[in-house]
């Protein structure tokens, strides 16, 4: 069955020209690229167009994709380059999405779903809304690491980081999901979050 | 006593060897820090299991679209779509400017490609009524706004055409 077709096997198809492969490939990473899209840029309609960017960019650049990381190491590559030079355009002072000045928002700002009540939020919606208020960077750490399954080297090679340097990031954003979901979250008696 | 930090290195795995069993001995006889990193492992298993966010419904559509609207473009200058850009001095060269050369040297009295004699005779009187009313001329000016209105015909076809594909 064509759903079970490896990406290896979809790439060789796109890259003979087969644009349904290709599709495919789009269709099974959308959700993928779109999250990480939308922790980096912290906007949906933003989000969306960044998203399309890496999918024309992926599809430009498939020929050179050598195999010498895993293919989703590549693509959130795109995805945190894509982002980034989006960011730049939006604010050209821009030099990287880490932003260790910016307080932590408690107020919703950017967040997805911002001001709907705790009550009818589940557990996951809430740790949705807490990741949103982090920095760009710390969000994203925290996404690839633990919801892309990402290693700290493939973390490296995505984000242009030394492995201390992304060690310390991660513990960093750790450390400050902690802080959102106590001082927000805690208090409504949604989550706990040891760090 | 052990840190959280140093249990969260625990839990994503980042320790060495020694450091790792040195835990493991500390969490056999401390039951309160293995309850603790019992919780970790249960925040961590909640950030593993976070759903992902869905763009809006068509994205990949759209994509697809997109992707073939920017390959409809690629095709286009590769088959070398601004031909007619490039045909327009072209034409106006032998059109406009032939004519002109001719007469001039009409009005030197040689032949083209003769050279001229000394002495040169006197600065030629071109007759301008002629130049105008020229046939030659006139045909080349109209291929040329032809060709300019082509130009114009193919890039309204080519904007359809992405229009029709990103729909």
């Amino acid at each position: 069955m064509a759903a079970t077709l490896s990406d290896e096997t979809l790439i060789q198809q796109a890259l003979a020209g087969r644009q349904s492969a290709f599709a495919m490939l789009v269709k099974r990473y959308e959700k993928y690229v779109f999250t990480l899209a939308l922790r980096f840029v912290r906007n949906r309609e933003d989000a969306h167009e960044v998203a399309q960017d890496c999918f024309l960019r992926m599809f430009r650049y498939m020929a050179d994709f050598r195999g010498d990381c895993k293919f989703t190491t590549w693509i959130y590559k795109i995805v945190y380059s894509t982002s980034l030079n989006h960011l730049r355009k939006k604010t050209p002072d821009i030099l990287s999405l880490d932003d260790e000045e910016r307080p932590i928002h408690l107020k919703d700002a950017g967040a997805p779903d911002a001001g709907a009540g705790l009550e009818r939020d589940d557990r996951n919606a809430a740790l949705h809304r807490a990741i949103a208020q982090l920095s760009a960077e710390d969000a994203g750490v925290i996404t690839l690491f633990y919801l892309y399954e990402q290693s700290l080297e493939e973390i490296c090679q995505i984000m242009d980081l030394t492995m201390t340097n992304a060690k310390t990031k991660l513990c960093r954003a750790r450390q400050r999901l902690k802080t959102v979901l106590d001082t927000k979250f805690s208090a409504e008696g949604s989550l706990k979050f040891e760090v | 006593m052990l840190t959280d930090d140093l249990l969260w290195d625990y839990a994503d795995g980042f320790l060495g060897a020694a450091e790792k069993q040195q835990v493991e001995r500390y969490l056999q006889q401390h039951p309160d820090a293995r309850r603790r990193l019992d919780n970790i492992l249960a925040e961590k298993q909640e950030l593993f299991s976070l759903p992902l966010e869905s763009p809006n419904a068509g994205f990949a559509n759209r994509v697809m679209a997109a992707l073939a609207a920017e390959r409809v473009q690629e095709q286009a200058k590769a088959k070398g779509g601004d031909w007619i850009i490039r045909i327009i001095p072209v034409v106006f060269g032998v059109f406009v400017l032939t004519p002109v050369v001719v007469m001039v040297l009409a009005a030197l009295q040689l032949a083209p490609g003769e050279l001229p004699t000394v002495p040169l005779p006197e600065m030629p009187v071109i007759n301008w009524a002629a130049w105008v009313g020229n046939p030659i001329l006139q045909y080349g000016l109209l291929l040329t706004l032809v060709l300019i209105g082509l130009r114009f015909l193919e890039k309204y076809v080519q904007h359809w055409r992405l229009l029709h594909a990103a729909n």
